[in-house]
């Protein structure tokens, strides 16, 4: 038969199987009818004939089925009495079914939170920005004290980079300043603006919604004002995303400009230091302009550098080659940088353009972070996966007996098969639904934890969960489907020992797996505990400071002693009106960040080690141990005294107090900063809890405090303030109340601090490699429940013999208990490397002190066994009570 | 032939031997055209009846004169048996 008719008749079969049915009717129809009008035709009454003629015919129906089955195909015809069938099971065995979609509903809605956790930080470009593996960041680094770090880069600089025409196609820088933005008509705000060099908007390819983006060369336009491009967001909230704002003036810090364009939804810049939206973007041009009304000193901060550079790389040319092409340019910025005095060496490098760099400082426990939650969700989906490939295994060998029922009714195989397969794809359907819709939830709560740089749920990342979870239910719902049909009917019908020893091996597989798996899962379980243990550990300090909003301000400055006093009786008088707002119970002042330096002892003075030391400084005020609920415990915290010209004072923590002295009381020793940056010689003058501080175990560096008031920034303070309400509540009327207190002051960010920030990830982490911990746990459990509990009802008949011979119960139970014990040995074996490597990966991130890897990995490997053995005594108890007379009766 | 008239035609030629049931024609007869042995169509009838005619096909007509030969052999196999047998 040639391919075209077998075709043809599968395409009838299938699309035209009411016409055929329609054809088969009326053909066995007319035969009755002239069978009837024969039967008359030899004197057989109507009726009669009628009757004969149909006895004659046989079942009507009968015939009309065989001819369906002949013609095959009938992929929908059964598929809904697969479906009702399925949900007749699903309706018998409730819990697996629920256990089962559960499970992939968690899975998928886990695994694509994370994975979307990861695409925004590791690989998105930023918003607005579109995909280009051409697109590259120029960072300028910075090495002193050991670190590097990133460094501003000039105008100068770009130009250098710009040149060189073989690496980058187009390079082009932006720098941000925060500016009252008032337009001839909508509602003003004092917002972000970036200041860009020519061609910014072309080197990202971002596309204007309205208008024109800023041109190519950077000329002023018409009549000496600033060509200004709006983002989307302030278009929205300014001007109620009205067409007629093309044209219209609008001043920006003194800048007169026109309106020309507004960018693409999203898209926020590059580079941008301050919290909260990019409003509008303007000629580089115009930045002295803009900014000098506030500043006078701001050709000095552009000189030296504020530009955030971007780059499109040339076809052709690798990150490595462009990377060794900027590293000249990068050394030589040393000598233009004037401010950097105590700069040993700079550079430059070249990275990819993603949004989780897009930003100047990142945090650098984020990374850190998201890369423990990617390993941990890794692992839990893998236990995921084997779980519910025990349960389906499990579930379709438990019905060995009813499959051979069917069979033996005449069933085929291949309907036998469809009709698994069409359980095992509901239930990854309802698991997938599930799944979605926590992935729906964790959107929301994305968009509530930043709401000004939301994390995109991407369709590939969410696509690609769901079909390898939805997959493996798929493919491992395949596989049974396919051995628990393949035994005869006999067999099936016979006992059930000896059937499924593929089963058996690949169930005892995925156990030892299981458990390997959840050990270092909950490695995160422990290193909580220990915190807990630690009553005063740094986690309480994180609690206080996410209680603690940062309130970055932009002094007036200046290089002169009388500058600086004027500053801080400034900053002072905004701290005491920020201490009068209601809510709020500390204010502290500090220098925003903290400077790494060498510290050595004083030479001549006795110490424990004397040697030099890198130490994190901390300017701060007085009021900042009492903010964190620390306490001075030795000598004396900060005074009045310690001001600008007075011998200079520096308060240690106790740890560094002990490391250097001892026992001995460290107040009147000296310390020496080795940075030539620094004042020199310090005194210390008391000595702060550093256990209360929280803060030593941060990045494992020792902490030492300065006064702010004897070395204030000349450029920045920032304002610590701590309240009874969310930071986030508070944070307007600060602003409002610091408006108040100074109209012409920059408030460049304002939010919860940086560490605290770092702090909250970090816990989260731990909570969230915790909660994975013990879900693994439980799952493992769940897993070795059911090889057990399938073990014994195979062997059901063994047992009653077992026990029919005269064994005892708790011999019979010995033995499922002895092998599921051997199998958690096993997976002890290949968990416990795995764990203590995860002990000591995790347990310097969050504990509060070092512990044993070998003992904590061997703890936890003792509680998995505990657990694994709990969950195999149910069913191996179960196994000793069998009768043995009804067990031997139903075989 | 229609399906009415191939069951007689078989009661007639095999004088009432063979009495096929009926129905049962009609699953043979979708077999057959299953695998490309018989066309059907349907047709006015000489009393002025639709009905479905089924004719051989080309390769209806070969296999036919497979399964000929194959039962002649058979049958003078079988024949060959019997006789040695009387």
């Amino acid at each position: 038969m040639s391919a075209y008719h077998r075709t043809r008749l599968w395409f009838r079969a299938v699309f035209l199987r009411g016409r055929q049915d329609r054809d088969l009717a009326r053909e066995i129809a007319t035969h009755i009818e002239m069978e009837r009008e024969h039967l008359m035709r030899q004197g057989i009454p109507r009726t009669e004939a009628e009757r004969l003629a149909h006895v004659a015919f046989g079942g009507v129906q009968r015939y009309v089925e065989a001819v369906r089955d002949m013609r095959g195909a009938r992929p929908f015809g059964g598929f809904t009495q697969d479906v009702r069938y399925a949900l007749r099971y699903f309706a018998r065995a409730p819990l697996v079914s629920i256990v089962i979609i559960v499970l992939l509903a968690i899975g998928i809605g886990v695994n694509s939170a994370v994975f979307a956790l990861l695409d925004t930080f590791a690989f998105a470009p930023p918003a607005g920005v579109p995909r280009d593996p051409a697109l590259v960041r120029i960072r300028g680094t910075v090495v002193y004290d050991g670190a590097t770090r990133s460094r501003p880069i000039s105008a100068d600089e770009v130009r250098d980079y710009a040149k060189m025409n073989g690496i980058f196609a187009a390079v082009a820088g932006a720098a941000s300043a925060r500016l009252p933005i008032v337009p001839a008509s909508g509602e003003g705000e004092t917002g972000q603006v970036q200041f860009v060099t020519s061609g910014f908007m072309g080197v990202l390819g971002v596309r204007p919604v309205l208008g024109s983006l800023l041109p190519a060369d950077d000329d002023r336009a018409s009549g000496g004002a600033a060509a200004v491009v709006l983002s989307y967001r302030f278009w929205r909230v300014a001007f109620g995303a009205s067409p007629a704002v093309i044209g219209q003036p609008i001043d920006i810090g003194g800048v007169s400009g026109v309106i020309i364009g507004v960018a693409t939804q999203g898209f926020d810049g590059v580079g941008a230091p301050y919290s909260g939206w990019t409003s509008a973007w303007l000629p580089i041009w115009s930045y002295t302009g803009a900014t000098s009304t506030r500043k006078k000193n701001a050709a000095h901060f552009f000189d030296d550098g504020v530009l955030n550079v971007v780059a499109r790389l040339t076809p052709g040319t690798s990150l490595a080659r462009a990377n060794a092409a900027v590293r000249g340019v990068g050394s030589a910025a040393l000598q233009t940088n004037q401010r950097d005095s105590h700069t040993r060496s700079t550079g430059s490098e070249v990275i990819a353009l993603r949004a989780g760099n897009a930003t100047r400082d990142v945090p650098k426990g984020q990374y850190s972070a998201i890369a423990l939650l990617g390993i941990v969700t890794f692992l839990v989906l893998a236990i995921i996966c084997s779980t519910v490939t025990m349960l389906i295994v499990s579930r379709a060998v438990m019905r060995q007996r009813e499959i051979g029922v069917r069979l033996s009714l005449g069933a085929t195989r291949a309907r036998l098969v469809r009709q698994l397969m069409t359980e095992s794809a509901m239930l990854a359907l309802a698991g997938g639904a599930g799944g979605m819709a926590l992935v729906a939830v964790f959107a929301r709560l994305a968009a509530m934890w930043r709401p000004d740089n939301p994390i995109t749920f991407g369709t590939w990342t969410i696509g690609a969960t769901a079909l390898f979870t939805l997959g493996t239910a798929f493919l491992f719902g395949l596989s049974p489907a396919l051995h628990a049909t393949r035994s005869s009917v006999s067999q099936s019908l016979k006992e059930s020992t000896g059937i499924s020893t593929w089963h058996t091996l690949a169930h005892r597989q995925l156990i030892v797996a299981q458990i390997a798996l959840s050990q270092p899962l909950l490695v995160g379980v422990a290193a909580l505990i220990s915190n807990a243990i630690e009553s005063r550990g740094p986690d309480v300090n994180a609690a206080e400071a996410a209680q603690t909003l940062v309130v970055q301000l932009e002094l007036p400055g200046g290089g002169k002693d009388s500058d600086r006093v004027r500053d801080v009786a400034l900053v002072e008088r905004i701290a005491a009106d920020v201490r009068a707002l209601p809510a709020v119970s500390h204010v502290a002042i500090t220098e925003p960040g903290e400077h790494r330096n060498k510290y050595h002892t004083a030479p001549g003075e006795p110490a424990v080690s004397p040697q030099s030391f890198a130490a994190s400084t901390h300017s701060v005020s007085d009021t900042y141990f009492a903010l964190h609920d620390a306490h001075v415990i030795r000598g004396r915290n900060f005074a009045n005294s310690d001001v600008v010209g007075s011998p200079l004072a520096v308060i240690v923590g106790s740890d560094l107090a002990t490391q250097l002295w001892g026992a001995a009381d460290p107040s009147g020793r000296h310390l020496v900063n080795e940075c030539e940056c620094a004042g020199g010689t310090y005194t210390v003058i008391g000595v702060v809890d550093a256990r209360e501080m929280g803060s030593s175990t941060v990045d494992g560096r020792v902490q030492v405090y300065s006064a702010f008031l004897q070395e204030p920034s000349p450029w920045y303070a920032a304002l610590w303030i701590r309240s009874a309400a969310n930071p986030d509540a508070i944070a307007q009327s600060v602003r409002a109340r610091i408006r108040a207190s100074a109209p012409d002051l920059a408030i460049p960010r304002i939010g919860v601090s940086a560490v605290s920030a770092e702090h909250w990830l970090r816990q989260r982490s731990a909570l969230y490699a915790s909660a994975a911990g013990l879900a693994a746990l439980f799952l493992a459990a769940i897993g070795l429940y059911a090889v057990v509990s399938f073990s014994v009802r195979q062997r059901t008949r063994d047992i009653a013999v077992r026990l029919a011979m005269g064994a005892r119960p708790a011999q019979v139970s010995r033995q499922f208990l002895t092998n599921a014990l051997k199998l958690c040995a096993i997976g002890c074996g290949f968990g416990l490397p795995i764990s203590i490597f995860a002990v000591r990966a995790l347990f310097s991130m969050f504990a509060a002190r070092e512990f044993n890897a070998f003992i904590v990995a061997n703890v936890i490997a003792a509680a998995v066994t505990l657990v694994a053995l709990l969950a195999a005594w149910l069913p191996a108890r179960g196994a000793a009570r069998v009768d043995p007379m009804s067990a031997l009766r139903a075989e | 032939m229609h399906g009415w008239g191939i069951s007689q035609r078989i009661q007639q030629l095999s004088a009432d031997a063979l009495k096929v049931g009926q129905g049962s024609l009609y699953p043979a007869l979708y077999r057959l055209e299953k695998r490309g042995y018989v066309k059907s169509e349907w047709r006015t009838t000489e009393n002025n009846r639709e009905a479905k005619y089924y004719a051989l096909s080309a390769a209806g007509r070969r296999a036919l004169g497979a399964e000929m030969k194959d039962w002649r052999h058979f049958a003078a196999a079988v024949e060959l048996v019997l006789r040695s047998e009387a």
